[in-house]
């Protein structure tokens, strides 16, 4: 799919989809990445001073002094699109919780974010504006400011963690078959971590992993080295502990490498 | 003044499988179950070569050779290390050690 930023907004407008004085409409998710396919849906995040007023099919909660974000799904040319209406007070809102002073104190263990405004945030640094290129620009320099990197890579270690903790006592208890499902969990999240302390974010939809891996290229793990991990393709099943090993030693190598900043 | 430690210097130490690590800001911290512990440049150093193959004096003499300085001197102070991670069970000795 090809973005034509007039022509989409016309389709907004056609549709009464569009505030009055938006501050930004963006594009996110794989449309704005470029990976969609035929059968992707559009999602388009819009921001106004004022919390939208018109019609919606359903809204999501967050937790913000205004809780609630309006979203709307439209068919249009056959594609599905979905709209988000956030306001600017939600997005400093956010912004405010992943300050360094809030990773400082501690707050970096639990999740600061609910999922919705994770994807917000991580968005933002690769969203395709239709509309407000200045309003995008000034927010993903706040965000760059922020602890929002080391937030959700922090995140990601400690999912890593808990699951390489799973895996090994699943081991020990005799259950490898689970140990297995747990130390590939543990692979995605440690990996995820990497991607992340390159600023790649998108452990909230693993299944663009492999895309994210690719557009990274990090030195400190080849591609093919991952994917070997990923695929499986090492997995003995006269022998899964060995596995379990294997994948348990990569994620504590990833968490000795991986840099919070 | 460096401390003469008890640990042998042929021991091979070795990472706990339950501890973990995060390189913030520059700085390595290594953390048992309850605790976490702030390692230094050459602290750092010397727990990024502990592989369970390595010995205590081995790992002592890359020290010496990547800081300098007399290489008695450098394993005693490796040896502390090791010992104080292996009290705060980050580290183990590999059971043949």
């Amino acid at each position: 799919m090809t973005l034509n930023a007039l022509t989409d907004l016309d389709e907004l407008v056609h549709h009464s989809a569009l505030p009055p004085n938006p501050l930004a409409v963006f594009a996110v998710g794989s449309v704005a990445r470029g990976w969609a396919n035929s059968r992707s849906d559009y999602d388009l995040n819009i921001v106004s001073k004022r919390p939208w007023r018109g019609k919606i099919v359903r809204t999501l909660v967050v937790p913000l002094r205004t809780p609630s974000i309006p979203t709307l799904e439209l068919v249009i040319n056959g594609r599905r699109w979905e709209l988000k209406y956030w306001t600017d007070s939600q997005v400093d809102e956010m912004m405010g919780k992943v300050t360094w002073d809030e990773f400082e104190e501690g707050s970096s263990s639990s999740k600061a974010l609910v999922e919705n405004e994770e994807l917000f945030l991580e968005r933002l640094t690769t969203c395709r504006p239709l509309s407000g290129d200045e309003w995008v620009e000034t927010r993903r320099r706040e965000l760059a400011a922020t602890a929002f990197r080391a937030f959700v890579t922090t995140q990601s270690l400690a999912e890593a963690d808990a699951s390489i903790e799973d895996a090994l006592g699943q081991v020990a208890a005799g259950d490898t078959a689970s140990a297995v499902l747990s130390a590939h969990k543990a692979l995605g999240h440690a990996v995820d971590a990497l991607l992340e302390s390159y600023g790649n974010y998108g452990s909230r939809t693993p299944k663009w992993r492999a895309r994210r891996f690719q557009e990274t290229a990090p030195h400190e793990l080849t591609f093919e080295d991952y994917w070997h991990l990923e695929t499986m393709r090492g997995y003995d099943p006269e022998s899964p502990a060995g596995w379990v090993h294997q994948v348990v030693a990569l994620c504590k190598q990833l968490a000795l490498i991986v840099e919070i900043r | 003044m460096t401390v003469q430690p008890h640990l042998s210097r042929d021991a091979f130490p070795q990472r706990r499988i339950e501890t973990r690590t995060r390189k913030y800001r520059g700085n390595l911290f290594v953390a048992n179950a309850e605790q976490a512990f702030e390692l230094d440049e050459l602290g750092e150093f010397v727990f990024r070569l502990i592989d369970g193959r390595t010995s205590v004096r081995e790992i002592g003499r890359k020290l010496a050779e990547r800081y300098g300085g007399p290489i008695e001197e450098a394993v005693a102070d490796t040896a502390a290390l090791i010992e104080e991670l292996v009290e705060h069970q980050v580290l183990q000795l590999r059971s043949d050690s």
